[in-house]
């Protein structure tokens, strides 16, 4: 590794350069999957986290299910449940392409020493889960990422760690190089490199549910204001579902063991809103029938495990560690306490939204890849939080952006990025360094948070509410921009995650505006039914002088026609 | 709440725990070289630091949350 230290402009820390060939932006299951690959060609490999690689990430607190579909399954039968659960929006060759790798990539996860559990007749044990849709192989997600990283170690692939990416760098409309700053000393840092895999996660609003305060989505908004397109926002508006008070996982196995929903009456209500799968329904059905309860007030929502085996909470004891320590010291027992419930509101993890790829996962901005909950999913349509399938979807896309970038890498000459681009860009990063008497991040993020969370807003939509909300977000994006002050490097890392967590709710509320329908996780009180006449399209939108601009782009049919509830 | 106490006594200054954080919540006190609770308002509760630790006992995470965060309703 090329590093050295270059002036910028009076009065700013010197700033650090660090060469590579290949940058990896976010160090979860994605992104080292995606540095293993690239590193395979030879190319020198460097993964920068704003934590640690490995320590951070939704996966680093999944319950670590992964959808593995094989021979004996009935693939058509597979495909026919995934494109209804998305409401028409599936993209169904995305959605093949991806259902058919599952089995490789479980495989390869295995040859690189994860113990996945074998049957009695040497096959993987695979466990159903909410939604109904491929059966999955599991082990802890956090278990999971050591075994990567260690893989990662032994290939050369190098790391940096506590460094927040939160700028790219262009030449000729190409990614070159992204500008972070060192989280524990505010230095700032230049990454120069032939291609860049941006996968730092997706925007999950520091809300409530274990594990995700750190995806701000970093990387979708670094790459809209450098004019990536970006899509599905209105479906960014995924929830799982906890404890009012704690944040714990583990909805997927409770309900799949037979946990159930009730109401403040005792009523297990969720057949009213799913007859068929009641309580392992999708998250969207799942949030908006809790929404309507409380509305009917028939809340609060408890869940209720009473029913659940001893022999199956003893498993999700061993797989869910940390769900456990937390009702352990909190001195509570899923199994005999009413424990109050709620939708926790994860933005676009798990959903279909994020930066739109090719199959390889380029973006629309040359050398620059993507994928995990940072790129867009077509194939999961209108619907998020698929069993087991988020897993599956981190090591496909990690794989495929890793050989692309590699190759791409390997096919272009060196770039020589403008000293001025560099410099306005450390600029940028380090401007709330440089504020006095400006907002504090927390008031901001916490405003934030207070605009987009509420139920009818996000949950159950309509027209006025989204636009107040919008006027809210916007006046927050300005501030967020233009007037948080940090006082060191800790302040300005939420000082940038404020900034594009505002960014990424405008385009939610924007995108939630312009699509007059109601589909999958999208839910608009005014426009309550499907509308296939005029939406069987996904909105797309990117940034162009300075505005964000929308349009639409028509749903790929691919094999079958659509099809949905 | 949240990340409640690291044992001075027991903390080795091995930094695992500074390492394991997502949130930046625990750094090294330079002077006494022990890690410290920094920005406990930014804990997660996701129990990193105490299942890193490898000094038994050094970190207890209290299950509460930290702050304010809105609800849905």
């Amino acid at each position: 590794m090329i590093e050295g230290i270059v002036e910028t402009m009076s009065g700013v820390s010197p700033t650090e350069v660090v060469e590579t060939e290949v940058l990896v932006v976010g160090g979860g299951l994605t992104g080292m999957y995606a540095a293993i690959r690239a590193r395979e060609s030879g190319l020198k490999v460097l993964v920068v986290d704003k934590a640690t690689a490995g320590k951070s990430g939704c996966v680093a607190f999944a319950g670590g299910d992964i959808s593995l579909v094989t021979p004996e399954d009935d693939f058509d039968a597979l495909m026919e449940k995934y494109m209804a659960n998305g409401d028409g929006l599936v993209d169904q060759e995305w959605l093949e392409f991806a259902l058919r790798e599952t089995g490789d990539r479980v495989r390869e996860l295995e040859a690189w020493g994860v113990p996945f559990e074998r049957d009695e007749t040497g096959g993987f044990a695979r466990h159903a889960g909410r939604g109904g849709g491929a059966l999955a192989v599991v082990f802890p997600g956090y278990k999971l990422l050591d075994q990567v990283k260690s893989v990662c170690r032994a290939g050369g692939v190098q790391f940096t760690n506590k460094v927040m990416v939160n700028d790219l760098v262009t030449q000729d409309g190409r990614a070159c190089g992204a500008v972070g700053f060192a989280v524990e000393t505010a230095v700032p840092c230049f990454f120069k490199a032939r291609a860049i895999v941006l996968v730092p996660g997706p925007c999950s609003f520091k809300a409530t549910y274990i594990g995700h305060r750190m995806s701000t989505g970093d990387g979708i908004a670094a790459a809209y204001r450098h004019g990536a397109e970006v899509m599905g926002m209105e479906f960014a508006v995924g929830h799982n579902t906890g404890p009012r008070h704690y944040d714990i996982s583990g909805l997927a196995r409770f309900v799949a063991m037979g946990a159930k929903f009730v109401n403040a009456q005792g009523e297990a209500f969720m057949e009213r809103y799913d007859p068929v799968l009641k309580d392992k329904t999708n998250w969207g059905t799942l949030a908006r029938a809790m929404a309507l309860e409380v509305r009917a007030e028939r809340g609060p929502i408890y869940f209720d495990l009473t029913s659940i085996s001893a022999k199956d909470y003893d498993l999700s004891r061993r797989i869910l560690p940390h769900t456990f320590r937390t009702l352990d010291r909190a001195g509570l027992d899923l199994r005999r306490d009413r424990i109050e419930w709620i939708a926790c509101f994860q933005g676009n993890q798990g959903g279909p939204a994020g930066l739109v790829t090719g199959r390889d996962f380029s973006t629309s901005i040359p050398g620059l890849f993507t994928g995990g909950d940072t790129g867009a999913h077509p194939w999961y349509g209108a619907q998020a939080g698929y069993h087991g399938i988020n897993l599956a979807w981190c090591c496909i896309s990690g794989h495929h952006s890793g050989v692309a970038a590699a190759r791409y890498a390997r096919d272009v000459g060196e770039v020589e990025p403008d000293e001025g681009v560099v410099q306005e860009a450390v600029m940028g990063t380090l401007a709330p360094l440089n504020r006095r008497g400006g907002k504090c991040a927390d008031e901001v993020i916490l405003a934030i948070q207070e605009a987009l969370i509420p139920s009818d807003v996000v949950i159950l939509k309509h027209k006025e509410r989204l636009g107040i909300a919008l006027q809210r977000i916007q006046r927050l994006r300005e501030d967020a921009e233009h007037d948080i002050s940090a006082a060191d490097g800790h302040e300005l890392v939420k000082a940038h995650e404020a900034a594009n967590m505002a960014l990424i709710g405008e385009m939610i509320l924007r995108a939630s505006l312009a699509r007059t329908e109601s589909r999958g996780t999208h839910f608009r009180e005014d426009y309550p039914h499907r509308d296939d006449q005029n939406w069987l399209k996904w909105l797309f939108l990117k940034q162009e002088r300075g505005e964000m601009k929308m349009w639409t782009v028509p749903v790929p049919t691919g094999r079958n026609s659509p099809k949905g509830a | 709440m949240a990340v409640h106490s690291i044992d001075e006594g027991l903390c080795t200054g091995c930094g695992i725990c500074v390492a394991s954080c997502p949130m930046d919540v625990i750094r090294m006190d330079q002077g006494k070289s022990k890690a410290v609770v920094k920005y406990v308002q930014d804990c997660m509760v996701c129990f990193n630091c105490e299942r890193d630790c490898p000094e038994e006992g050094a970190i207890y995470v209290s299950p509460e949350r930290a702050g304010y965060i809105p609800m849905p309703w």
